[in-house]
């Protein structure tokens, strides 16, 4: 039995940008419900204010974003959280979907534990390269031009149009949410059904020596 | 030659006036003062009009004769004369009147000049009542004894067939009849009031006959039969209604004319009479009524109600014995059909002379002849069909003429014909065993598919859907209007507009599914379903019999089988009718909460093809933009099936886990 060891794993500037954008990100996906079915949901009540309420949290995911972009590219770790390298996915993705997908319901320790230095696994590389640097900034920007029609025309114009926009705004709102559910349930796979969360909420989580 | 004429009138008057004088006066001397009339017996009448002389009078003899009134206009008299024959009036029904019985303005002799009409309704009420009605007194208006002899009338059922029909012939010609086919053996065996009489009752009459030396054939008469009488005291009855029940049975008039074979009788037999037994004195000459053939060519007919067998009497005349209706079916038969009226011909009015008009010889010998029928008649009014017959496979191969298959006397409207009747069409002559042998599932195909299904590639097909009610070992019934009003409850429902709520006349399957339901909430014992048929809506002519046509089996066995273009509801209507509608495909293609024709599915109608390919595309294509949905729903159910798959494996497992670190604790 080892002393459990404490490290910081993630900074209070990543957990507060964290759980803004989650809450952010929650308050877009109700709101964008309400929008996409209009004749069915009346969470927010009118439509506009669901549109007012959209446009918010919109703006605050955009400022969170370039908080976090600025984090970062400043800690210089950009690339190295989150840029997979090519033995990712030669040997830390095979292994950590055969973790998730077989080995962990038998209780084998996990093949990558996260540390200051490398917080993510290779899957989860892969998934958050993809989130953060194509998913969200797209997300952002066509959200954007759909905030003000007017404004952006010559834009969106060249773009292919309102439909265009609007058709990946939907589609990658729909991936956003299939992935926030799957990111929540993937958050209790850690030594106990809560250990992510509390280490999210104060930095650090406790880690039990004794099991490989 | 004038001389002795008036001798001879001389002679009678002396006559005359010797024995009218004591006849007037004696009377007149003793009983004028008394009051009293004294009857005029018909002895006295007679005197005077029971010899023909009184027709060789002249006016002025005869006028010396009576009490003249010529202020008073001379009544008709029809053909009858002022002679009576007394020795034919003896013979008479009225032989038991006096004169004045009848003539009853006569109380006294002379009588006078002119004398009013003879009321025969005194004693013949309901005959004149009957009469005054007809048409014949309203157009002829023609009195009783201007047809009927009252010095010289028989009983009626005495008169012989042509004597009846003499009375007729005293002023109508026979020659109104060109349009009656075989108008020589209606006249040979019928009496004119047997069509002209509607209301009178007729009977059918037996009469033993044999054949004469010139081989015609004759009836038998007493003498003829009276050696077969011995033992039955001369009673010709008797002898042949062996068991004394009042009614020959066909074994006992069969045994009799074995009889009368052995007895070397020339071919003995029975013929047959339609006389009218009970007159009824309205006549009629409306066309409608009595060209119409089934009046009497049914079995029902209503002179079939009595039949007897005229026997000759000893003395002279006939009795009658009752038969046993059994002899009908005996018989040589007559062409007979039976309730025509109720085929699709006897509605849309088609007569029997409109086909059979141009037939000469219908009855050759006593048997019916078809052998007579010339090209067929049924051109005239089915030339698209003849058309389209003419010149396919079955015309020149069988040679057979729309007869050979098809009943004209018994048709049904094709509509209602079942797929048992429309299959026992072609199976009068084809064998469906036969030939069959590739196919698969053939008692299958043979129970639900009506032979030109196949084998009539022109015809129009559809897919027919009724209500029924399928109990619980799997009977279907049909549901008829009052059934469904029932299980609506509602009195007297539009259940066409209950069908197509939305009156498009169309159904789509939503509107047939809300309706069954509404059925089935009623019906908890059974189950209510759409019941369904393929079946030809038009038929074609045209049949094969071979070919890759008919064996190839995705003519049916495809979605784009000919019969899903048409899909009829039939909706039963209040008075047994049925009204049909169109219905919408989606009913046999979509999957459905409760169970629509459960029984129906045709192998290969979910196949896909070609042609649904692009049917898909173009719905792609039509969905468009909600695509986005589509998906981003099928991400969102994926990343929650990945959260529900992957938890419930983790509780799953949980014990395992556990296992685990206790043992290596």
């Amino acid at each position: 039995m080892a002393l459990p060891k404490r490290e910081l794993l993630h900074p209070l500037t990543v957990r507060i940008w964290h759980w803004v954008h989650a809450i952010a990100i929650v308050l877009l996906v109700l709101t964008g419900i309400q929008l996409r079915f209009p004749d069915l949901i009346t969470w927010f009540g009118t439509f506009k204010r669901a549109v007012n309420i959209h446009n918010i949290f919109g703006f605050i995911v955009l400022f969170d974003y370039v908080l976090w972009f600025g984090f970062y590219a400043l800690k210089r770790e950009l690339i190295k959280q989150y840029v997979p390298a090519p033995e990712d996915f030669t040997i830390g993705m095979p292994t950590q979907s055969a973790y998730y997908f077989a080995r962990i319901f038998f209780g084998d320790p996990a093949p990558f534990e996260p540390t200051p230095e490398a917080k993510f696994n290779s899957l989860q590389k892969t998934t958050y390269v993809g989130i953060m640097f194509v998913l969200v900034p797209l997300q952002i920007v066509t959200g954007v031009l759909l905030w003000d029609l007017e404004s952006f025309h010559p834009v969106i114009e060249a773009l292919g149009g309102v439909r265009v926009i609007d058709a990946f705004h939907i589609i990658l709102a729909y991936i956003v949410t299939a992935f926030l559910i799957v990111h929540v349930y993937l958050s209790t796979l850690g030594h106990t059904f809560f250990a992510h969360f509390k280490a999210m909420i104060v930095g650090y989580e406790k880690k039990e020596e004794g099991h490989k | 030659m004038t001389l002795v004429v008036n001798k001879k009138r001389r002679g009678v008057f002396a006559r005359l006036f010797f024995t009218i004088t004591p006849v007037l006066l004696v009377p007149f001397t003793l009983f004028s003062w008394a009051g009293v009339a004294f009857p005029i017996d018909k002895e006295v009448c007679l005197e005077c009009h029971g010899t023909p002389d009184i027709l060789e009078m002249n006016r002025e003899e005869r006028l010396e004769m009576v009490i003249p009134t010529p202020q008073k206009q001379e009544v008709r008299k029809g053909k009858l004369t002022l002679y009576v024959n007394y020795g034919k009036f003896r013979s008479t029904v009225h032989r038991e009147l006096n004169c004045v019985d009848c003539h009853t303005d006569i109380e006294d002799i002379p009588h006078p000049q002119r004398l009013g009409l003879v009321n025969c309704v005194q004693c013949h009420e309901e005959i004149v009542g009957q009469y005054d009605k007809s048409k014949h007194a309203k157009v002829s208006h023609r009195l009783c004894f201007e047809c009927h002899n009252p010095h010289a009338t028989t009983s009626f059922r005495k008169l012989s067939q042509q004597e009846r029909m003499g009375i007729c012939l005293q002023c109508h010609e026979k020659n109104g009849h060109r349009w009656l086919p075989q108008r020589g053996l209606h006249f040979q065996y019928l009496e004119c009031t047997v069509c002209h009489s509607p209301e009178a009752v007729k009977g059918l009459f037996f009469q033993l006959t044999a054949e004469g030396k010139d081989g015609k054939r004759l009836n038998l008469s007493y003498r003829q039969l009276e050696e077969f009488t011995r033992g039955y005291s001369g009673n010709v009855a008797k002898a042949i209604d062996r068991n004394g029940n009042g009614i020959v049975e066909v074994h006992e008039i069969n045994r009799f004319i074995a009889r009368l074979k052995e007895q070397e009788v020339r071919s003995p037999r029975l013929q047959e009479k339609v006389l009218v037994l009970q007159p009824y004195h309205n006549y009629t000459d409306e066309v409608e009524r009595i060209k119409d053939c089934t009046m009497c060519h049914v079995s029902d007919a209503p002179f079939y109600s009595q039949v007897m067998l005229r026997i000759p009497e000893m003395k002279e005349g006939w009795s009658t014995v009752k038969m046993d209706k059994a002899i009908i079916g005996k018989i040589p038969p007559i062409p007979s059909k039976d309730y025509y009226f109720t085929t699709v011909h006897g509605q849309n009015g088609v007569e029997c002379i409109d086909c059979h008009a141009d037939l000469t010889i219908l009855r050759a010998g006593e048997g019916f002849e078809v052998k007579g029928l010339k090209t067929p008649v049924c051109e005239h009014c089915h030339a698209d069909v003849m058309a389209e017959y003419k010149d396919s496979l079955h015309a020149k191969v069988s040679e057979k003429i729309c007869f050979g298959c098809h009943d004209p006397h018994s048709s049904v409207p094709f509509t209602e014909l079942s797929v048992e009747q429309r299959q026992a069409i072609c199976t009068k002559c084809h064998d469906p065993e036969r030939g069959h042998d590739w196919l698969p599932q053939k008692d299958l195909h043979f129970k639900d598919l009506e032979c030109t299904m196949c084998h009539a590639p022109q015809a129009e097909k559809g897919i027919i859907f009724y209500l029924q009610r399928v109990d619980n070992e799997g009977r279907a019934e049909r549901l008829e209007y009052g059934e469904v009003a029932k299980l609506l409850d509602m009195e007297r429902p539009d259940l066409g507009k209950l069908l197509d709520s939305d009156s498009n006349g169309f159904l789509e399957d939503r509107e047939v599914l809300s309706f069954l339901k509404s059925l089935g909430e009623k019906e908890r014992r059974d189950k209510v379903e759409l019941g369904v048929r393929v079946l030809v809506l038009k038929p074609s002519h045209n049949y094969t019999d071979k070919g890759t046509k008919a064996k190839d089996c995705s003519l049916c066995h495809s979605s784009r089988a000919e019969f899903y273009s048409k899909l009829i509801m039939e909706i039963p209507e209040q008075g047994g009718g049925i009204r049909t509608l169109p219905m919408d495909k989606s009913i046999l293609v979509g999957i459905h909460a409760i169970p629509v024709t459960s029984d129906f599915y045709l192998l290969g109608e979910s196949k896909i093809s070609k042609r649904d390919i692009s049917d898909i595309l173009f719905v792609v294509r039509k969905i468009g933009y909600k695509w986005l949905d589509v998906i981003g729903i099928i991400f969102i159910v994926g990343g929650l099936g990945f959260v529900g798959f992957h938890g419930l494996v983790r509780i799953l497992t949980t014990g395992m886990r556990k296992k685990r670190r206790h043992k290596e604790e």
